[in-house]
Formats: C-alpha cells, sequence, structure tokens
C-alpha cells in the first residue's frame, strides 16, 4: 500500500518540508558537535600534556639543585673540621656524644641557611666506618652504624655502601624511611682531605617538592597527579593522591589494570595520553611521563565528565536549539503548505460541488499563481456547463413541449384515420353484400331463362309430333309469366346496381371535390330549400321555425346539399299522425359554426343509431322513398372539411341533427 | 320425424329482403323436390312477426314444425338481430337456423356461429352455383330432423 497517495498534498508538503529540514539541521548539528567534541578534546589533551611537562621539568630543575648543595657543602672547611672531630668512643650516645655537641657548635648556622635555602630534610654526617654521629633532626638513626645498625638495610645504608664503593657522590631511589616515617631520597657524598676520606655528608630531601608536583593548580575540579615506582610486580604511589589522601607510600596498584598499564609504559620512559579507566573506575583523560632521576612515573588525568562537561553542554544547547528549529520550522512550513493547499482545497470542494450536481458553487480563490488561473478557469468551465445544462433544459422543454404538440396530432390524425378505416371496412363490406346481390339475381334468372327455353325447346319439339291442349298451355305459361318474369328480375336488378355504382361514384367524387368559398346568407338558402317542400309541408300542417342564420364563408353547392338532405329527411319522415314540426338553428363560435335541424317525426331507433350514416342503409319506415343515400353524403360532405355531424333524440318525438363545420377563409377577398 | 315423411307438417321460413333472390331460392327449393310451403318474409321484423305471432300475424305464432332460410343483410332488423332475438329466447331457440347470405366474410361466419345459427351457406354469384347450393340445401332439408313442439 502506497501511503503517499493516502496523505492529503498538505500533510505531504508538511511531511516532505519537515524531514528535509531536520535532515540537514541534524547534519549540521552532528557535524559541529563533533567538530566542537574533537576540538574540545584534543584542548584537553593539549592541556593535560602541558601540566605534565611543567610538572616533570620543575621536578628535575629542583632535583638538580641539590647535587650542587652537596658539593658545596662537603668542600666547607667547617664540614671537614666537624668530621675530623669524630670520636669513635662515644658516638653511640647520640645527642649527648662529644663529636655530636662539636658539630652542632660548628655547624648551627650553616644549616639553618641551607636547610631554608635548599629544602633537605635533613644532614647527615657519617664517619668513615658508617657511624652516624650528627643529624639535623636527630632522629633515630642519630648514633647507629649503617653497616651494622638497625638501619643498615634502608636506603641511606645503600647509597652511603655506594657512594664508599664509587668515592663520588650518589642518589638514592625514593622508598620509605622508617626513622623520618615517610618517603625519603638521600644523597651521600665523600669528604676529602689530602686525598684521603674524611668522612661523608648525607643530606635527605624535603619530600614537600613532591606534595608541590600533585598540588591541585590549573588541575580543575576533578584534575589529579599519580606518582608511582615499580614495586615488584605492583606499581607503589609515592604522593598523596587528590582523591586519597593518605595514599603515599601505601597504595599499590596492578600492573595490568588500565592505568597501571600506563604507568608501567611511563616507567620504561614512554610518554604518552590517554583516555583510561583510573583506579576508581572512572573514564578520564590522562597524560604520562618518566622522571629518570627518581625512577617515578607521573600522571595526570582529569574526569572525562569534566572535561567534556562543555561538549555535552554544547550537545544540550544544540538539541535544545534543533528542537527549536524544528518547532519554528514546522509552525511556518504549516502555515505556507496551507497557504498553497487551502486554494487547492477550495477548488476541490467547487469541483466536488459540481460533481454532486450544483451548479452554485464558484471557487473565490484570490491569488494569481498557478492555483488562481486554474480556480479562474475552473469558474469559467462552471459557467460554460451552466449555460449548456440551461440551454439542452431549455431545447429539453421545448422538444417536450413539440412531443407533445405532435403527440395531440398524431391522435387526432389517428382517430381521423380510424373513422376513415371504419369507413372504408363498411364500404367494402357493403360493396361486396349489396352489389353481389344484384348480381345474384341477374345470374340466377338469366339461368331460369335458360331452364325455360330449354323447357320451350322440348315443348317445340313434341309440338310437331304429339300436340296437345295442356302442352300448348304450359308454352303459354312458360311465354306470358315465366320469362318476362326473369326478364324483369334481370332488368331489376341491373338497374339497382347502376343506381348504386352512381351513388358510390357521387359520393367518392363528393369526397375528393375542391372547395369553391364564397360568402353564402344560411337565411336565404334555407327559405329557399322550404319553398321547395312547400307541398309536403302543407300536407302534414307543418309549422317550421327559423332562427337567426347567419351569412357565413363556405362552398355554397356543398352548404345546399347538406341543408337539402337534412331538411328533406326531416319533411320526408314527418309522422302523419300529428301536426309536423321543424326548427333550423345555427350557432357561430371562434372555431367554426354548429347548425341544427330539428323535426318531430318518426325518430330513429336505438337499434338502427349506427347504420344511420353508411350507404345503402335505411332505416325502419319502407314505405318512405329512398336510396339509403342522403346521410352518407351529408356526412361525407361535412368530414371533407373538417367538421362533424351527429343526432340525439328531440325531447318528445323527432330527432335532431346537428353539423359543425370549421371556419372557413375566402380564397380571394375582393 | 322428417320434413320428407312429414313435408307438409314443416314449414320453410324464407327471410330474405331481395325479391329475385326469394325466388329464386323457391324454384331451385321446388327443383330439389321440397314440396314444403314456403313463407317469404321480406325484412328481419316480419320474420320475427311471422314466428312469434306478432304485428301483421298477430295471434298466430309458428314456433313448431319450421326452419328459418335467413339472410344477413335485411332494413329495420337484420339477419344478426333476428339471430340473437330467437336464439336467446326459450321458446324459439330450438328452430334450427340456415344462413343464407352473400357474404362469405369469415368473421361474419364466425359471429353467427356464435350467435348459435346451426348451418352458414353462402350464396355463389354464378348461377349453377346457387342452384347447387340450393338444391343441396333442399336435399339436406329432406333428412333434417325438426322439433316439433309434441
Amino acid at each position: 500500500m502506497n501511503i503517499r497517495n493516502h496523505l492529503s498534498i498538505r500533510y505531504r508538503l508538511l511531511l516532505l518540508i519537515i524531514l528535509t529540514l531536520m535532515s540537514v539541521v541534524l547534519l549540521i548539528s552532528y557535524f559541529t558537535y563533533q567538530q566542537f567534541k574533537q576540538t574540545i578534546s584534543s584542548q584537553a589533551v593539549n592541556h593535560l600534556k602541558t601540566i605534565r611537562d611543567f610538572r616533570i621539568h620543575d621536578l628535575r630543575e629542583a632535583l638538580k639543585k641539590i647535587p650542587n648543595d652537596l658539593n658545596f657543602l662537603s668542600q666547607q672547611p667547617t664540614i671537614k673540621l666537624a668530621l675530623r672531630s669524630f670520636d669513635p668512643r662515644d658516638f653511640d650516645r647520640g645527642i649527648s656524644a662529644k663529636s655530636h655537641i662539636k658539630a652542632t657548635q660548628l655547624l648551627a648556622h650553616y644549616l639553618s641557611y641551607y636547610q631554608e635555602k635548599s629544602r633537605f630534610y635533613d644532614m647527615f654526617l657519617i664517619s668513615p666506618g658508617g657511624d652516624i654521629f650528627y643529624s639535623v633532626r636527630k632522629e633515630s638513626d642519630l648514633g647507629t652504624n649503617l653497616i651494622t645498625g638497625p638501619n643498615r638495610e634502608s636506603e641511606l645504608a645503600n647509597v652511603f655502601r655506594r657512594a664508599r664503593f664509587m668515592l663520588q657522590e650518589q642518589t638514592s631511589e625514593i622508598a620509605f624511611y622508617k626513622p623520618s616515617g615517610e618517603a625519603a631520597i638521600f644523597l651521600v657524598a665523600p669528604v676529602f682531605e689530602q686525598n684521603n676520606i674524611i668522612g661523608y655528608l648525607a643530606l635527605q630531601m624535603d619530600m614537600s617538592f613532591l606534595n608541590q608536583t600533585v598540588s591541585l593548580n590549573r588541575l580543575l575540579k576533578s584534575g589529579e597527579v599519580i606518582t608511582a615506582i615499580s614495586s615488584g610486580n605492583k606499581l607503589l604511589i609515592v604522593a598523596p593522591l587528590r582523591n586519597h589522601r593518605l595514599a603515599a607510600m601505601k597504595m599499590t596498584l596492578s600492573k595490568r589494570s588500565n592505568t597501571g598499564a600506563a604507568l608501567l609504559k611511563a616507567l620504561q620512559g614512554e610518554d604518552g595520553n590517554s583516555l583510561l579507566i583510573d583506579y576508581r573506575n572512572i573514564a578520564v583523560e590522562a597524560a604520562w611521563g618518566y622522571i629518570p632521576e627518581l625512577k617515578i612515573a607521573l600522571m595526570v588525568k582529569i574526569d572525562s565528565d569534566e572535561l567534556m562537561a562543555e561538549v555535552y553542554a554544547l550537545q544540550r544547547t544544540i538539541i535544545i536549539i534543533v528542537a527549536i528549529i524544528l518547532l519554528l520550522s514546522l509552525i511556518v512550513v504549516s502555515y505556507i503548505s496551507r497557504s498553497i493547499t487551502r486554494p487547492i482545497e477550495q477548488l476541490k470542494k467547487s469541483v466536488v460541488s459540481l460533481v454532486s450536481g450544483s451548479f452554485a458553487g464558484r471557487c473565490t480563490i484570490d491569488a494569481t499563481d498557478e492555483v488562481g488561473e486554474l480556480a479562474k478557469a475552473f469558474n469559467t468551465m462552471v459557467d460554460n456547463i451552466e449555460s449548456y445544462n440551461r440551454q439542452i433544459n431549455d431545447q429539453n422543454s421545448q422538444l417536450k413541449h413539440y412531443g407533445n404538440e405532435l403527440e395531440k396530432r398524431v391522435e387526432e390524425r389517428t382517430a381521423t384515420l380510424a373513422a376513415a378505416n371504419e369507413d372504408i371496412k363498411s364500404f367494402a363490406y357493403i360493396v361486396s353484400h349489396d352489389l353481389r346481390s344484384p348480381l345474384v339475381n341477374m345470374k340466377g334468372f338469366t339461368g331460369e331463362l335458360d331452364y325455360v327455353l330449354r323447357d320451350i325447346s322440348v315443348k317445340v319439339k313434341a309440338f310437331h309430333e304429339n300436340f296437345n291442349e295442356t302442352d300448348l298451355q304450359n308454352i303459354q305459361q312458360l311465354i306470358d309469366d315465366d320469362i318476362p318474369e326473369a326478364m324483369h328480375f334481370i332488368t331489376t336488378a341491373v338497374d339497382k346496381m347502376d343506381h348504386m355504382l352512381s351513388s358510390i361514384l357521387t359520393l367518392s367524387r363528393i369526397g375528393r371535390r375542391e372547395l369553391h368559398i364564397e360568402p353564402v346568407d344560411l337565411q336565404l338558402l334555407c327559405s329557399d330549400i322550404l319553398t321547395s317542400f312547400a307541398f309536403q309541408l302543407q300536407q302534414n300542417h307543418t309549422k317550421t321555425v327559423m332562427g337567426e342564420l347567419p351569412v357565413i364563408l363556405n362552398d355554397r353547392i356543398v352548404i345546399e346539399q347538406i341543408m337539402g338532405n337534412l331538411i328533406g329527411n326531416a319533411v320526408k319522415y314527418l309522422d302523419p299522425e300529428r301536426e309536423g314540426f321543424i326548427a333550423i338553428g345555427a350557432k357561430v363560435s371562434d372555431h367554426g359554426i354548429t347548425i341544427s335541424v330539428e323535426d318531430n317525426g318518426f325518430g330513429i331507433l336505438p337499434q338502427e343509431a349506427d347504420k344511420v350514416f353508411l350507404i345503402f342503409r335505411r332505416g325502419i319506415h319502407q314505405q318512405v322513398q329512398g336510396e339509403g343515400m342522403g346521410l352518407a353524403y351529408v356526412q361525407t360532405l361535412v368530414r371533407n372539411q373538417g367538421g362533424s355531424i351527429k343526432f340525439s333524440p328531440a325531447p318528445q318525438f323527432g330527432t335532431i341533427f346537428t353539423a359543425f363545420l370549421p371556419l372557413q377563409v375566402q380564397e380571394n377577398s375582393f | 320425424m322428417n320434413l320428407h315423411e312429414n313435408s307438409n307438417e314443416v314449414t320453410i321460413i324464407l327471410a330474405e329482403d331481395d325479391p329475385g333472390h326469394a325466388k329464386l331460392t323457391e324454384k331451385n327449393l321446388r327443383r330439389a323436390g321440397i314440396n314444403n310451403e314456403i313463407q317469404w318474409c321480406e325484412n328481419g321484423q316480419l320474420t320475427l312477426d311471422y314466428i312469434q305471432g306478432k304485428g301483421a300475424f298477430s295471434g298466430h305464432s309458428h314456433t313448431k314444425s319450421v326452419i328459418l332460410l335467413l339472410d344477413l343483410n335485411m332494413p329495420v332488423l337484420d339477419g344478426y338481430q333476428v339471430l340473437e332475438a330467437l336464439k336467446s329466447d326459450e321458446s324459439t331457440k330450438r328452430i334450427p337456423i340456415v344462413i343464407l347470405t352473400t357474404t362469405d366474410e369469415p368473421r361474419e361466419v364466425k359471429r353467427c356461429y356464435d350467435l348459435g345459427c346451426n348451418i352458414y351457406i353462402n350464396k355463389p354469384v354464378d348461377y349453377e352455383g346457387f342452384s347447387n347450393a340450393i338444391r343441396q340445401l333442399g336435399l339436406f332439408l329432406n333428412v333434417v330432423q325438426v322439433p316439433n313442439g309434441k
């Protein structure tokens, strides 16, 4: 699944910028941090190295002075005088020995001066046999022999033996000296007089110089100087430690420990520096070196934490700065990305509302950038779509309107066609039935004539042979009755057929006739027709009523035919048993004129109703002359100009025929 | 009981508006040996009146021992109306009715049988056909059983 596609543009933008920014900031801060750290640590190391070098230098400078002092003293006549005053007989009496008292008298002001100047702890005068007969501090070693006495194993005894053997000054290694109760270094020089050794001068160095070496000057809070000598398979701490005041000459370190290994390297003469774990198990930055005169390893170390405190502080500062930068950039980027995506969001909303079918939404982005142009284009597009839509809707409703009108017209036409179809059907039926009827007669009676002639022929043959009265009578009957009868039927049938055909012809002619429109005075026309029936009307004592009949625009001949047939039928079917009544009326409307003819005659029975307008069909009153053509004509004429005709029973007796004729327009007005 | 044996008892009613057709039908029936009385009615109303004993034939109904030869196209009441009236009336519905008409429209034929006619015969235009049809009708009438009302 691709997450990118599920995040909105805004968050994608946000994420991208934040990631880029973050990686840049982190990279920069990381490299800065690394650079700083390296600088700081190299500075620290240099610092340590400098301290180490200074300490070692100071120590060695201090050590250099002492032999000079020793040499100088050993040349002094006073020292020689004091040595010559040695009396082996009572030296073991210590301070009360004569030689001690003598030396003290001789040396008092010297020694106080040198003790101060050369910083030695003690001075010894030793006989050539190793008897210590004078010391400044008068410790327990005074009055003892270095060869045989209790201190014969001490470093003083060792260095004395070396000096006696080598006949020159010697310096001892640093070691614990029991009579002083602390570490000590001794220098012993033979004193000559006229090439004879008259005794030995020994100095015990003031160990406070070591304390100066391990002083805390320039060592920050956690700085520490370790001084150590090799002691068997261990390392012995010489001077007190900052964190271990009582460590001097007591505390040992394993040579295999981290610090021990570094100190061992120093004892082998190698300078160096490194990150170490010290005796307290704490990480320290350390630099070490060697003091060959004393065979001492010296190490300056500072806790890493303190050294790197600045680095850690920087680290924290960087983290805070990065966090602040990220926060600020988050806010800024969020604002920027929103300003970029807000128009897109708006556009999106507009598009969505358009998709859901609403044209109300427009993009109201006031910008000139790409999104602004897009919004403008979108608005134009929506406007276009809306106007197209409106056009389509208008056209649709117009089409619908046309469709409805068309449907209405089709319905009208269909009704007309259905009526016409019905006409054709009944016409076909009538033609097939009624016109066959006379043919049956013609064929039938021609056949009858054939019979008659065959009979006559047979009878005429027999006439020659045996003629009798009955045959004559038969022949006479054939000639007088049968033949004329057949002839009569044939003639009648032919006449009837001829009549029917001419009627059909007339009907089809009037159906196709073109109208000649002219003003027709209906009043005048109807009264003329009534006048032509004057005799019949008078016979039936008929009352005629005529309404206000207008002058209409129509075909005069057509109107004469229609009114003539309607009025003629009204007159013909009057009931002779009551006084006649005929009323003619007209009603003009916007669309045309409705003409009515009412009578009080026989009327039309319900079972005859559907045959009234059919050709050759006649009603129940067969005694009335007629061919069954009149109403068929009228209907054809009325329909020919788009009108209609119907009938209904009159209130009491008789029938009302109502013909509707649509308004005609005159072709040429004068 | 059939026409032949009781030729004088069964009356043939001929409902036909065209006198020529009536004459031809009668002549051809006679030639086929039909000697029964033939009553000619020239329209549907007269036919019903004759059978039901109304109008001009008031008082003498002829619902028994009759056969009706009925034309369809007649004035006043046409053949369909007569057929319907007779077949829907309990007293006349058993009268055998033979439709004898110039129309051979299948629709008309079906309608007549639906209304309950017994036989439908078409009048051919040519004389040979016509007289043959009528003569065969005559032969047929000779063997037809007619309910006599007893």
